[in-house]
């Protein structure tokens, strides 16, 4: 049934669409408080994938429950990444693209030295669920149910809390924002933070349903690029609808075109997109 | 006010003579080594692809990160001609200008799509496209897909008075040095004639250069035209010399981001911007990469993790490039350098 096809394959589009869109607030959220392209992002969402593994295989601690943790982890290791190596670059085009490329080398070949090139994945079961005409393998709908919560908290942390809006303003402008009293190198720390916990929750939760090895980290920030430009760059509201758009284009594109070259679709509405809203699809001017 | 003026040129271009015929004669006294050749090679090639790179980011202010694209447009030209037409199979150096004019037509065709938007949202594009068309040969029967395409040697060329044999290295060096100074040389003309000035000064503000009636559009076309027949050169050669080129994204396929980023690396660590600092940064980062290899190569990925590290410092300590800090230092003396190490550990 060519429609239930599209169907199913439209509904994982979302899912993947979604988590694929939360590593990319990550890194929008980067680049909208520090200026600067993160091309290590996809490289902490690897690690985030890992330390879901680990857990799950040493201390037999559920994916579920090791999010959280996977969170706290990453929003100290993202804070010290801003110390050390974030904040010297703020701004800088190039620069920060050539750094940050550095890093994503040292990140993804230490993972390749402590744990080997092997495909891994975890192998835990939700169950499988039924709706309507589709069966829903459980383990997709607790990722996607998990993205949606992890993408509204982070709405809700931007929109409603002090430091939230302080991390908007900063985005906006960062004079200004220092001008009304803001302590922009606090909030960029607590920006750096949150993103690359962003991308390590993303990882985490992307774990349940994907293959984990070292060298992901490449192809989740070609995602997270492009979807985060589609978004408008900074615009992290964007980025989740960057996501779906990507995720479901590339789903459904399986129907039509080898599976392997679905993603092709996917950069190729990126680059029409550049084309006739340089601004992002979601951006504006 | 001329004199001495005059008399430092001739010192650069009596010090560029004498590095030309020492890279020359360099292999002699090691020919018989066939590694150490081998990644000078390597060395020479890159330094061409990071030299088309410094053209069109470092001159023209265009970032490409799609020079993969170019660079495996020559490979791949170079690697189905050899594979379909029996006459490329026997003599596949034709093919090293056709895989330069081939990657023209590339580039070419990612500037009239790309060249509209700037900076980030031009990097990122090419980046796109670059990955489009990698996904794209990777899928391909005709390019064999992700199988790759095996070159074979090309034959042995005798003649009365001597023989090259390229199952050796040495002939792969005198080509690929050759290459390497005809590019540097180019990038070198192109910067000091007018369409050099005009291109430096879209880098510098592409809206005033375009509103003294300067055509920016044909200018970075232009430049695209040269970088790319460089890039896809370098490619065909390295398709040639390496024997076997596929499409993965890993480290080590031609279409690959590794591919586009090499080349910045390179320019970055050497001197963007300068004719000099792509040579340097190719020999550092190959020269590097290859030491890292053999003395960590006991476990897979850890002379890369060094390299990352090392890399990182080299990029904190020497912002200008390595050109750059000499050239600075000639010039204003320690100072700024002093200054920006100061600001680096005061912060």
């Amino acid at each position: 049934m060519p429609f239930e096809l599209a169907l199913v394959n439209a509904v994982n589009g979302v899912i993947l669409g979604s988590i694929y869109a939360t590593i990319a607030m990550g890194m929008s959220l980067i680049f909208g408080v520090m200026g600067i392209k993160n091309l290590a992002h996809g490289d902490f969402a690897m690690l985030g994938m890992f330390t879901s593994f680990w857990l799950w295989s040493l201390f037999n601690v559920d994916p579920l429950i090791s999010i959280p943790v996977t969170f706290a982890l990453f929003f100290i290791l993202g804070m010290a990444i801003t110390k050390l190596i974030f904040k010297h670059i703020v701004g800088e085009m190039m620069g920060s693209i050539i750094l940050t490329f550095g890093l994503s080398i040292f990140i993804e070949n230490v993972a390749q030295a402590l744990w080997g090139g092997d495909y891994r994945w975890i192998p835990v079961s939700y169950g499988v669920y039924k709706l309507g005409p589709l069966s829903m393998d459980g383990k997709y709908l607790v990722a996607f149910s998990l993205t949606i919560a992890l993408i509204v908290l982070t709405q809700l942390f931007l929109a409603k809390t002090k430091v939230g809006i302080a991390i908007r303003a900063v985005t906006q402008d960062p004079e200004a924002a220092e001008s009304l009293g803001i302590n922009v190198d606090r909030i960029r720390l607590v920006g750096g933070g949150l993103g690359i916990a962003l991308a390590g929750c993303g990882g985490a939760i992307l774990a349940l349903i994907f293959y984990i090895y070292p060298y992901v980290g490449i192809l989740l920030t070609l995602y997270a690029l492009i979807i985060t430009v589609l978004g408008g760059l900074g615009n992290v509201l964007g980025a989740f609808f960057g996501g779906l758009i990507i995720g479901i284009a590339q789903s459904v594109a399986t129907i039509q075109v080898p599976s392997a070259l679905a993603p092709a679709v996917g950069f190729a509405i990126f680059v029409l997109a550049l084309l006739f809203r340089p601004q992002g699809l979601f951006g504006k001017r | 006010m001329n004199k001495p003026r005059g008399k430092k040129i001739d010192v650069v271009s009596a010090v560029t003579v004498a590095l030309i015929i020492a890279a020359v004669l360099a292999p002699m006294p090691i020919a018989g080594q066939t590694y150490l050749i081998q990644v000078l090679v390597l060395i020479l090639i890159f330094a061409t692809l990071a030299q088309a790179w410094n053209l069109l980011a470092g001159y023209a202010g265009q970032p490409s990160l799609g020079h993969a694209a170019l660079f495996g447009s020559g490979a791949y030209t170079l690697a189905l001609l050899t594979f379909y037409v029996d006459f490329f199979r026997y003599n596949p150096w034709p093919a090293i200008f056709i895989g330069g004019f081939i990657a023209s037509m590339v580039g070419l065709a990612v500037g009239a799509l790309c060249f509209r938007l700037r900076g980030p949202y031009f990097a990122l594009a090419t980046l796109a496209i670059t990955e489009v068309i990698r996904l794209i040969v990777a899928n391909t029967d005709f390019t064999q897909g992700a199988l790759g395409v095996t070159v074979p040697t090309p034959p042995k060329v005798e003649t009365p008075l001597f023989t090259i044999d390229f199952a050796e290295k040495l002939p792969y060096y005198y080509i690929a040095l050759a290459i390497m100074l005809v590019s540097a040389y180019v990038v070198y003309a192109v910067s000091k004639s007018r369409y050099g000035l005009m291109l430096q000064s879209i880098r510098d503000d592409e809206d005033a250069t375009a509103s003294l009636g300067v055509n920016t559009f044909r200018l970075k076309m232009m430049a695209m035209f040269i970088s790319a027949f460089m890039a896809g050169a370098a490619g065909a050669l390295y398709a040639v010399f390496i024997s076997y080129i596929d499409p993965s994204l890993d480290p080590g396929g031609v279409l690959t981001l590794f591919t586009s980023i090499d080349p910045i690396l390179m320019t970055i660590i050497g001197g963007v911007g300068t004719i000099i600092g792509p040579i340097i940064g190719a020999a550092i980062k190959v020269g590097l990469g290859e030491y890292l290899r053999v003395t960590f190569g006991w476990k897979a990925g850890l002379d890369l993790v060094v390299f990352g590290a090392i890399f990182m410092v080299i990029f904190f300590v020497a912002r200008r490039g390595i050109w750059g800090v000499v050239k600075t230092v000639t010039r204003e003396g320690w100072g700024p350098v002093k200054a920006d190490l100061l600001k680096l550990l005061g912060r």
